[in-house]
């Protein structure tokens, strides 16, 4: 089930309805009605996958007590393997396995040795890397005793399969969430309110701004050979405000359905295309798994504690994985790779945490040095965001190369079969844009307390006609087959 | 939890307030850009016309209102000017929706109307999620199909429920204006001018002339590389009507919503004729439900025994319908048989009508 359906839009309410009128006093009733919901909504896609679910969370759950009630270092290393293996493995099955023994052969093939190719019929389970990483950070969190395991398999596994956020982030850490599992949930007006607000700002991004870029980048992307620079340009920026609302849109609805049942989601994007520099831009985009990166990954490489050398190498083997996590193609580990480099001249420069504090807190708009920043930053981004959205390396080159080579031409000339598309998605990225600088010291776009009830509730009124009317197709969100 | 519940309800039924009162100032026809050319010829002169034909493309392509006046006008006490509405993918119920609409808002009721007798419309485009699948489905037409679904036993269950669910679907994204609010400010921007000037009929060759559009030409060609279709469709209507007898039962949604059309036109002195056009898209429950309707209120066409040189392969431009030469032919019948009914009832309705 996707969140901008009408499927989601029915089983919403029917869900919070039980939630807070049939079972609102019993913690065990209520997280095991939201074990249920969630097991419905991730079935609805493909109910084969829920034994993963399952599996993943009784083996977690069995880990989690053992490796607490065990003081011996050596059978908890052997649990946390296990459990690393078990959660990896599975992972690397669905969704590495055809990468890897395809790059296999062709790495043998290189060297002149033949081998027969073996590829699998496999289906990714919508989710995995995200549930994976989440069951992932309670074992490892246990194993370093900053968590204490809990007893309570309902909550456990509400907690692993929690629906706002199963299939697509943020990816929780257990020290956040699996708390509020334990504890009675109450309903406060303030919070479903807010929540209410962060969902209909959620379907803006996705259902206006990100797809309708979606039609212009997919047609360029299908035919960038033949078209001229300036269209390709127009072409990687919509991918860059399409990648950025479909998936903030996402995390934003999470977010607020979860609040609608009393959680609190950790935030995931901050407006990241407002950074200065690019560490700030990491700080900003998709900060569940950077910063899960940070805590799994770089810190127990030796993090910042180490030689520059080191360093490097820990930033660039950190990103790495982290774009490799996003897919199983050499474009996202390029991508990964490119993020790296970006990162260690800020970081041998020590300028890594120059920009901390939001853009221009107290003024209406950037210096021209922050506008120069920003700019320089976004430009980055694109160069990167062209591997990430690319089929292959040499699409990714031949698409780069394609912007100063192809010749000028004006992309509403050169597709004027689809300048509907361009020009509405000109129109979604500027409304965006404005919108989002108006209130960058607000957790996100309709966060509107300071205005008057009848300009909220216009402003409400506005943005769902705008949905309504571009609520085309259901469309999955990006971050699916991630 | 009160106060967040009722302020909830509340503000999603101002905005349905304001989708559906955004829609009232626009045509009941919207969603239908040939309707709306047709009706744009129309304009003020709809009064000029006592006939009016509505249905698919197969009433669009396959009838001329010139040849048909030209044979009833020879041996009818009322002189006869007819109009086509017919229009692309339009079928039951939209058909009558379009006639419930178009008769509210005439100001002088029409003395005939034929209507095409068609199968439900299974919305088998529906995942295309466009408006004009699904403008019409109001909460009128919504309930029709959901009492026709409850009273079909030709259709497997699952297939029934998978139509159920589309058509609940089409509902609330209809209420709710999904997809739909640009359309509708677009909506005039579609008019293409098809059959302007020709009383709303087109032959088909002569929009290939005119536009050379790549689909049309597809589809001739496509035809023309493979006929077995015209074959298969007489030897399956064959074995059809000798199978179904004219005194079985039907779908009783659909038969007391046609003899309300019919009961409707009696109280205002309008003659409703329902046809089988050829070439039949006719299935059992279709053909039960045409041998429910009165005899004087239905005319049929697609019977191979009958009409066989409506299986003719050289009278098809594509699978579904006639090169202008088969128009022709259907539409001389059509009158020559229209013409023995419509004297008898027109009658009648010679007062009314001067």
């Amino acid at each position: 089930m996707v969140f901008n359906s009408l499927e989601f839009a029915l089983f919403l309410p029917i869900v919070f309805i039980f939630y807070w009128f049939f079972v609102n006093n019993h913690l065990k009733q209520q997280n095991f009605l939201l074990i249920v919901a969630s097991y419905f909504f991730y079935g609805w896609w493909d109910w084969r996958f829920l034994a993963l679910i399952f599996a993943s969370s009784i083996f977690d759950f069995s880990i989690g007590l053992w490796l607490h009630g065990t003081k011996k270092q050596g059978r908890r290393k052997f649990l946390l393997l296990s459990s690393l293996l078990f959660n990896l493995g599975i992972l690397g099955f669905f969704k590495y396995y055809n990468f890897f023994s395809g790059s296999l052969v062709e790495a043998a093939a290189v060297i002149g040795i033949t081998i027969h190719k073996t590829t699998l019929d496999i289906i990714l389970p919508v989710g995995i890397s995200f549930y994976t990483f989440q069951t992932l950070s309670y074992t490892i969190d246990i194993y370093r005793s900053k968590l204490e395991p809990t007893k309570d398999v309902i909550a456990f596994f509400a907690f692993v399969s929690f629906f706002p956020q199963l299939v697509a982030g943020p990816i929780e850490r257990a020290g956040n969430l699996l708390p509020q599992f334990l504890s009675a949930r109450k309903f406060t007006y303030e919070k479903a309110k807010d929540g209410m607000q962060q969902i209909l700002w959620g379907l803006f991004k996705k259902v206006f701004v990100a797809d309708t870029c979606a039609k212009s980048v997919d047609f360029i992307f299908e035919n960038y050979e033949g078209l001229s620079g300036p269209t390709l340009f127009v072409g990687i920026v919509f991918f860059a405000f399409q990648i950025y609302c479909d998936f903030s849109g996402y995390s934003d609805i999470a977010i607020g359905t979860a609040r609608l049942f009393g959680f609190n989601l950790m935030r995931n994007f901050a407006y990241p295309y407002f950074s200065r520099d690019m560490a700030e831009f990491w700080r900003r985009w998709h900060i569940s798994l950077s910063t899960w990166f940070r805590d799994y990954v770089y810190i127990p490489l030796g993090g910042n504690r180490c030689s520059k050398l080191d360093r490097i190498r820990n930033i660039i083997i950190t990103f790495t994985l982290s774009g490799f996590w996003h897919g199983a193609n050499w474009t996202f580990v390029f991508w990964g790779f490119l993020n790296g480099l970006y990162y260690i001249p800020l970081m041998l420069s020590n300028r890594q945490k120059a920009h901390t504090e939001i853009i221009a807190p107290n003024r209406k708009l950037p210096t021209p040095n922050e506008l120069f920043q920003m700019t320089t930053t976004f430009f980055l981004t694109l160069l990167a965001w062209t591997f990430f959205r690319a089929e292959s390396l040499s699409q990714a080159f031949g698409y780069l190369t394609g912007i100063f080579t192809h010749g000028a031409m004006n992309p509403f000339d050169e597709l004027s079969q689809n300048s509907n598309d361009i020009a509405n998605g000109f129109v979604a990225i500027f409304s965006l844009v404005i919108i989002e600088w108006i209130q960058r010291k607000h957790q996100h776009g309709l966060e509107l307390e300071s205005i008057p009830i009848y300009l909220r509730w216009g402003a409400y009124l506005v943005l769902s006609l705008i949905i309504l009317n571009f609520f085309g197709e259901e469309t999955t969100f990006i971050y699916f087959q991630f | 939890m009160k106060k967040f519940i009722l302020k909830t309800i509340a503000f999603a039924f101002f905005l349905l307030m304001t989708v559906n009162t955004f829609k009232l100032f626009f045509p009941y026809w919207w969603g239908n850009r040939h309707f709306h050319a047709k009706m744009e010829e129309l304009g003020n002169t709809t009064e000029n016309y006592n006939t009016f034909f509505l249905g698919s493309s197969r009433v669009f392509r396959h009838i001329d209102p010139e040849i048909f006046d030209g044979i009833v006008n020879r041996n009818l006490p009322v002189k006869i000017k007819s109009y086509n509405l017919g229009s692309p993918g339009t079928y039951n119920p939209e058909t009558y929706y379009l006639f419930d609409n178009f008769i509210k808002a005439t100001p002088k009721r029409p003395l005939n109307i034929f209507l095409e007798l068609q199968k439900m419309d299974r919305m088998v485009n529906f995942a295309a999620r466009n408006s004009r699948r699904r403008y019409w489905v109001n909460f009128n037409e919504y309930l029709f199909c959901l009492q026709w679904y409850t009273n079909d036993n030709t259709l497997h269950p699952d297939q029934r429920k998978r139509d159920i669910k589309r058509y609940s679907a089409a509902f609330i994204e209809n209420m709710l204006g999904i997809g739909e609010l640009s359309d509708l400010l677009s909506h005039a921007d579609d008019d293409d001018g098809f059959g302007i000037g020709k009383n709303g009929y087109y032959a088909l060759e002569d929009e290939e002339n005119d536009f050379k559009g790549e689909e049309i030409i597809k589809r001739r060609t496509d035809f023309a590389a493979d006929r077995s279709m015209v074959k298969r469709r007489r030897h399956t209507l064959r074995r059809l009507f000798k199978k179904i007898k004219p005194d079985t039962s039907c779908n009783d949604a659909h038969i007391n919503r046609i003899n309300k059309i019919i009961e409707f036109g009696k109280n205002n002195n309008i003659n409703i004729y329902f046809l089988l056009i050829p070439p039949g898209e006719v299935d059992q429950d279709l053909l039960r439900t045409f041998y429910n309707i009165p005899e004087e209120h239905r005319l049929e066409f697609v019977d191979p025994n009958k009409y066989p040189r409506f299986y003719r392969e050289k009278y098809y431009f594509d699978k579904y319908h006639f090169v202008k030469k088969g128009a022709r032919h259907f539409t001389i019948l059509l009158a020559q048989k229209s013409l023995k009914i419509l004297s008898s009832t027109m009658a009648k309705n010679v007062a009314y009508a001067k």
